[in-house]
């Protein structure tokens, strides 16, 4: 701090022409100001000039330090618009995975990071884990919310069920999942989730994350469920059979549905509508199938795909991507009518895909690097 | 042999312009405390953040108004101290060095919760 700020006109009396030297003057008189520069008088506005500088430089190493983590500590994707939609490259060198879109919202998980983009701006958010939490498990998302699982540590007795509003933009934790054994599955406000909440007794659960209410206990045993409205659906193995309840009331929707006898791949389901996927180790066994959860007739959407991964079903548009000559195929076809067709034909293996409205979304890698696509359908 | 010791004595240097320095910088720092804890209260609002000192915690918990109390109180006692000291130079590089800290702090959380929205 200098002190020349101080206004120091030094106006001594003059001594005598015979008087002893006068002593050096002390405070409180005013001192000099320091070589032959003229002395200034007190001002307000040099004092608030200080000021302001003493204050903008705290704003900018503040500024710097929030920079500084944003490019070295978090690392989220870098995110660039493309003539047909957006492409997000991972600088974490993590593993992306449990993408999930529903219109402009898109989540997914970046190693432990579970990061959210709104398509319609380009935002990046960083959701979790939160403070002491190390490991998540792949999000889900609604039209308004999303959700996943955090723990301190893998094996966990004890996950969280987190929530992140993306109206409001808060994030709260739902209560205590026990130990994760499924993945979540949202519609609207209904998440739903198997997890055993007492040892070894997996249960599929189900709440209302808006409420805070307690967990609905849908059923038990294991399963990856999947919800559409109140209706959820899941497959006791991962070969079948379906089973569905509806929330409230848990009533009991047979679901009669032919399955190949491969592992199933994915389970999609929209209104009362399930689509799945199910591919043996042979070549050209995979197959997308679709069936009405009250009666309808089983439709059989692809087959002889090598290498499937998905399905995804929005209600309009079943998408999955198989293994073609070079690369992988991203695949979609319009339910009702018409045949599959090719939405891009990519340089990288595809191993997650997803659709909402007229956009598809899909992960894609190259040796270590992981790729979110994300592309308008064709009208 | 026997240490010698020497007491230094920090000079009084009274000066009006410092004293205006002073107290803008102390009226800034009561300012950016209360922000302070208003972006703080909002970041864990939103769940995006913990209080990581254990006393802030403890008033924090009891509700924002104890909380601003307790914060304006300390803050407000060591702004007063420092006053009490405007003769001493070090006392406005220590006002101004805490007003420093405190924009650093307050512009960091600005950028996070934006960076929330």
């Amino acid at each position: 701090m200098r002190d020349d700020l101080t206004p120091q006109p030094s106006t001594p009396a003059a001594p005598g022409r015979d008087a002893p030297p006068a002593p050096p003057q002390v405070a409180p008189g005013p001192a000099t100001a320091g070589g032959d520069r003229p002395a200034r008088r007190p001002s307000w506005l040099r004092a608030a000039i200080w000021s302001l500088v003493v204050l903008a430089a705290g704003t900018v190493l503040g500024g710097a330090g929030y920079r500084l983590e944003r490019s070295y500590l978090i690392k989220l994707p870098e995110a660039t618009r493309t003539a047909g939609g957006w492409r997000l490259t991972a600088r974490s060198g993590q593993e992306l995975s449990g993408l999930g879109l529903n219109g402009s919202r898109l989540i997914w998980q970046d190693g432990a990071s579970i990061e959210y983009m709104d398509t319609a701006d380009g935002d990046l958010i960083l959701l979790g884990p939160g403070a002491g939490m190390r490991v998540t498990w792949d999000p889900a998302v609604s039209d308004r919310y999303a959700v996943w699982f955090e723990a301190e540590r893998q094996m966990s007795v004890a996950a969280e069920l987190v929530v992140y509003d993306t109206v409001t933009g808060r994030r709260w934790s739902d209560g205590d999942v026990g130990s994760v054994r499924s993945f979540p599955a949202l519609s609207g406000s209904l998440a739903v989730w198997c997890s055993a909440v007492k040892l070894g007794q997996p249960r599929i659960l189900g709440s209302y994350v808006a409420g805070g209410e307690q967990f609905i206990p849908v059923a038990d045993g294991d399963g990856a469920p999947v919800v559409s409205g109140g209706l959820v659906v899941w497959a006791q193995t991962w070969t079948g059979p379906f089973k569905a309840r509806e929330i409230p009331g848990l009533a009991a929707v047979p679901v009669s549905a032919s399955l190949t006898g491969g592992k199933l791949t994915g389970l999609a389901l929209s209104g009362r509508t399930l689509v799945w996927g199910q591919e043996s180790s042979a070549a050209g066994s995979g197959v997308v199938a679709a069936v009405d959860v009250d009666g309808g007739g089983q439709q059989t959407v692809a087959s002889g795909i090598t290498g499937l991964s998905g399905p995804s079903y929005d209600g309009r548009t079943v998408v999955w991507s198989e293994t073609a000559a070079a690369g992988s195929r991203v695949m979609a076809r319009r339910s009702g009518s018409g045949d599959a067709f090719v939405v891009a034909a990519v340089d990288a293996a595809v191993t997650e895909v997803a659709v909402s409205g007229g956009t598809v979304a899909w992960i894609q890698h190259t040796g270590g690097s992981y790729e979110i696509v994300l592309k308008g359908l064709p009208r | 042999m026997s240490p010698t010791f020497r007491v230094r004595h920090t000079p009084k240097r009274p000066s009006e312009a410092r004293d205006r320095l002073l107290l803008l910088l102390l009226v800034e720092l009561l300012v950016l405390n209360v922000a302070d804890l208003a972006l703080t209260r909002y970041a864990m609002w939103l769940g995006f953040a913990t209080e990581s000192n254990g006393v802030m915690d403890y008033f924090l918990r009891a509700g924002t108004l104890p909380a601003l109390l307790f914060k304006v109180g300390v803050v407000s006692l060591g702004a007063l101290l420092l006053w009490r000291l405007r003769v001493y130079v070090v006392a406005t590089v220590a006002a101004a060095l805490m007003a420093f800290v405190f924009a650093a702090v307050v512009a960091y959380q600005v950028f996070w919760v934006v960076s929330l929205r």
